[in-house]
């Protein structure tokens, strides 16, 4: 294109020096002159030797007769005589190659540093085909100044970045650098990459990304991807569009993982209500289960529902971050409550005497142990707590459900140092950790008709 | 039949029963409150060294429960690590840090004393009596008392805030100054950029970076972009002003008045600008002794703004006054090219 441009202005050159003005076969003073070049003169901005009409720094005549001239050097050079000569590590192709004239009007110009387009990205646009189809553009590509983050010549940053990435963005992103400056944990492109994720000249996308959540992090983040995409159980929203900006904040956070508020909050959004799971399933909305209990699981307590969810996807029931039984009476087996054991201490479960592991013991005897630890009919660790939050101390459930009943009541009730259970599961029976009860004597109840309770 | 009536008398106890233990819980906590001393305690440290932790040492105490058996232990030591590394290092001194390891893992424990940025000690407790006596429930626990001994902080099993609610407290047991006070530190704060002060002094930016490359008209329009965005700024206002006098947009003057005349800020040099552009506009629209007044408070505020001589010039030439014409203009020079 340009190529063409610059032989028809030769053409149109040499036609109209046959038709208008014989060439003179004499040296003159001037070459501009009303007759002779005066083009040059007519437009704004002037080159200056051709200002001053010092032609002879880049013209040198070869024959007076033929009026023929040469370069007094050949491109760079020539232009190097006056212009600083290019020493930095990253020189535009175009000078690379010794072709000023490729952006710039040797004599003179209607536009700015003698261009050959009125703007400098109009110029820029002849070769580099950028942000051209993109709905959302930077603004310095949209008002056309390229020169606004690259040097036209010379620079010692990549791509003749008038800065290094880490200052450039945050040279007019003032706001965004000062916010990250005061956070904790800040997502690692942020620093000095973003362009990692941002297109700096335009896209089709909001805030010039690259492409949309999640496609835009899987790549650096692929082992979320994986989780997300391969988990028996998925959670849905993180593959929707812009599904991680769901949760996570791009910049920086005050808190880990980026998150963009707190994580109840941010799960509350969707299960304040209930959720489909599968066509035939339907999550109750969790709120529910929390809503004005007194006693909250302790991850409840921390507003952290990840200490137990896995939130992009995981094999276990419920995106369970470990094993949890489905059911609600399954025989009890520690790799069945590798959840629980993810902050209990299984020892809970394996010491039968204690002195301050727990408090559920009679005297030094562990009742965990003797409730869970049995061949047959173990409890497991639902049976007897209420997994989100409940309204009696130590989460303990308020009812099970048993055969036709649901909701057969335990009946708990703490002391200072200990308490007491009449559930339908047994007698009614306390505990003490400092004056143990003596479980040998046997109540005067009828025993032997309420043993046939006992859920299996 | 015979499970019917079973359950009819099961159904009945339960009821009964329910109603004799039914109230509020008025008993204490197993998990040591938050305010509470910190029991003293003993131990046996990795190395086989006794180790106490007594009240009057006056020390700040960061104590983390682990386990190797139990998720997130490693992110507990960084979480207190983190906190720690913030600490000026003469005040590491003054911290007490204790883990404390339900079993001996060489990993955990390598992990631990590795990445140490300072004292620390790796206290055994198979017996779980140092466990016991703070009433902990679940791993990691990490736990700061105050040179007191108070504890300021429980914070169990890894939530999200666990990072910035150890810092917080560590400070404030340090009696440093932090910018987030502990109650605050659980308040999710991230970055937005988006705010509309923000995204008007992006254009406000972009202007005046145009401006350096002498696009004016781009400037311009950037300018009254962050103008449309926040009306209400003064120094989108003023810069907007200025572009406007210094692109000599006479048809824009009435609206450098409107735009600038109820403005307030704060530094002498900011006023002069107003004042400048003020001058300019109110000349253009032919007032030209508002334009004097304005021109001349400019200059008691900034003497040294070779522009304000120079408008003062053109408004005394438009009064025919050419000799108080030439000198604003020569005065202008003057400031221009100090050297004379």
């Amino acid at each position: 294109m340009r190529q063409n441009i610059t032989m028809l202005l030769i053409l149109l050159g040499m036609a109209s020096s046959a038709v208008c003005v014989e060439k003179p076969q004499t040296e003159s003073e001037s070459c501009v002159t009303s007759e002779c070049h005066s083009e040059h003169l007519s437009k704004p901005v002037i080159h200056d030797p051709v200002n001053e009409g010092s032609c002879e720094a880049c013209h040198e005549l070869t024959d007076v007769k033929t009026h023929t001239f040469k370069f007094t050097e050949e491109e760079p050079g020539l232009c190097i005589q006056c212009h600083d000569e290019l020493s930095k590590a990253y020189v535009h192709g175009a000078l690379d190659d010794g072709e000023c004239r490729q952006c710039h009007e040797p004599h003179a110009s209607e536009y700015q540093s003698l261009l050959l387009a009125p703007t400098v990205g109009e110029m820029c646009m002849e070769c580099h085909e950028v942000a051209e189809e993109a709905t959302h553009l930077h603004g310095p590509t949209a008002v056309g100044e390229c020169s606004l983050c690259h040097t036209a010549h010379e620079s010692d940053h990549e791509n003749l970045l008038t800065m290094g990435l880490d200052e450039l963005c945050v040279f007019c992103h003032v706001t965004t650098q000062e916010e990250v400056a005061g956070m904790e944990f800040v997502h690692e492109p942020v620093r000095d990459n973003c362009v990692g994720c941002h297109d700096p000249h335009g896209a089709n996308n909001w805030t010039m990304l690259k492409a949309e959540a999640p496609e835009m992090c899987f790549p650096c983040h692929e082992d979320i991807q994986t989780q997300t995409q391969t988990s028996k159980h998925q959670h849905n929203v993180v593959s929707e569009p812009g599904g991680c900006l769901k949760c996570h904040t791009p910049h920086g956070s005050s808190v880990k993982f980026l998150l963009a508020s707190v994580p109840t909050t941010l799960c509350l959004t969707c299960h304040d209500k209930a959720q489909g799971v599968t066509p035939s399933e339907v999550l109750p909305a969790f709120i529910d289960q929390i809503k004005d209990k007194t006693y909250l699981h302790g991850p409840i307590k921390e507003d952290d529902c990840s200490g137990c969810h896995m939130t992009h996807g995981s094999d276990q029931f419920r995106m369970l971050a470990q094993a949890y039984p489905a059911e609600f009476y399954s025989s009890f087996d520690e790799t069945k409550y590798e959840l629980c054991f993810g902050c209990h201490e299984k020892t809970l479960v394996r010491t039968s005497t204690t002195d301050a592991l727990t408090d559920f013991r009679n005297g030094t005897q562990n009742l965990h142990f003797l409730h869970v630890n049995k061949e047959r009919r173990g409890r497991t660790c639902r049976a007897c707590h209420q997994t989100h939050a409940s309204d009696q101390p130590k989460h303990i459930r308020m009812s099970v459900p048993y055969g036709g009943w649901k909701s057969l009541p335990i009946n708990f009730n703490k002391t200072d140092t200990g308490g007491l259970c009449s559930p339908g599961c047994h007698m009614a029976k306390a505990y003490d950790r400092q004056n143990a009860v003596d479980y040998t004597v046997k109540p005067a109840r009828r025993r032997t008709r309420l043993s046939g309770l006992v859920p299996r | 039949m015979e499970t019917t009536r079973n359950s009819f008398v099961a159904m009945v106890i339960v009821l009964v029963m329910s109603t004799m233990t039914g109230g509020e819980e008025t008993t204490s906590p197993r998990r040591i409150p938050e305010g509470a001393l910190a029991p003293e305690f003993s131990a046996v440290d990795v190395t086989g060294q006794p180790y106490a932790y007594t009240r009057s040492s006056g020390k700040v105490l960061i104590l983390a429960f682990l386990s190797s058996q139990q998720r997130h232990s490693q992110e507990a030591v960084e979480s207190v690590y983190r906190a720690l590394s913030s600490v000026p290092a003469d005040r590491l001194t003054s911290c007490e840090v204790a883990f404390v390891l339900q079993d001996m893992d060489n990993t955990l424990m390598t992990s631990i004393q590795k990445e140490a940025p300072c004292a620390i000690h790796i206290l055994g407790n198979d017996q779980y009596h140092i466990w016991g006596q703070f009433g902990i429930i679940a791993t990691p626990t990490v736990l700061i008392s105050d040179r007191q001994g108070k504890v300021l902080c429980v914070k169990p099993g890894l939530a999200y805030d666990e990072a910035p609610v150890i810092k917080s407290r560590l400070f404030q047991a340090l009696e440093l100054p932090y910018d987030i006070s502990p109650d605050k530190a659980s308040v999710v704060r991230t970055v937005t950029n988006s705010t509309i002060s923000a995204k008007a002094n992006r254009h406000l930016k972009m202007a005046r970076l145009l401006m350096g490359k002498n696009r004016v008209g781009p400037a311009i329009e950037q300018a009254q972009m962050a103008y449309q965005l926040d009306p209400g700024s003064p120094e989108v206002a003023v810069a907007l002003g200025d572009l406007l006098c210094l692109a000599n947009r006479v048809d824009q003057a009435p609206v450098v008045i409107r735009l600038l005349s109820e403005v307030s800020v704060q530094t002498n040099r900011d006023k002069a600008r107003i004042n400048l552009a003020l001058g300019w506009a109110n000349r253009e629209v032919g007032k030209l002794e508002e334009a004097e007044q304005c021109l001349q408070a400019g200059i008691q505020q900034d003497p040294t703004s070779p522009r304000l001589f120079f408008e003062l010039g053109r408004v005394y030439q438009a009064c025919n006054d050419s000799e108080r014409a030439m000198k604003a203009y020569f005065r202008a020079l003057q400031l221009v090219y100090p050297e004379g």
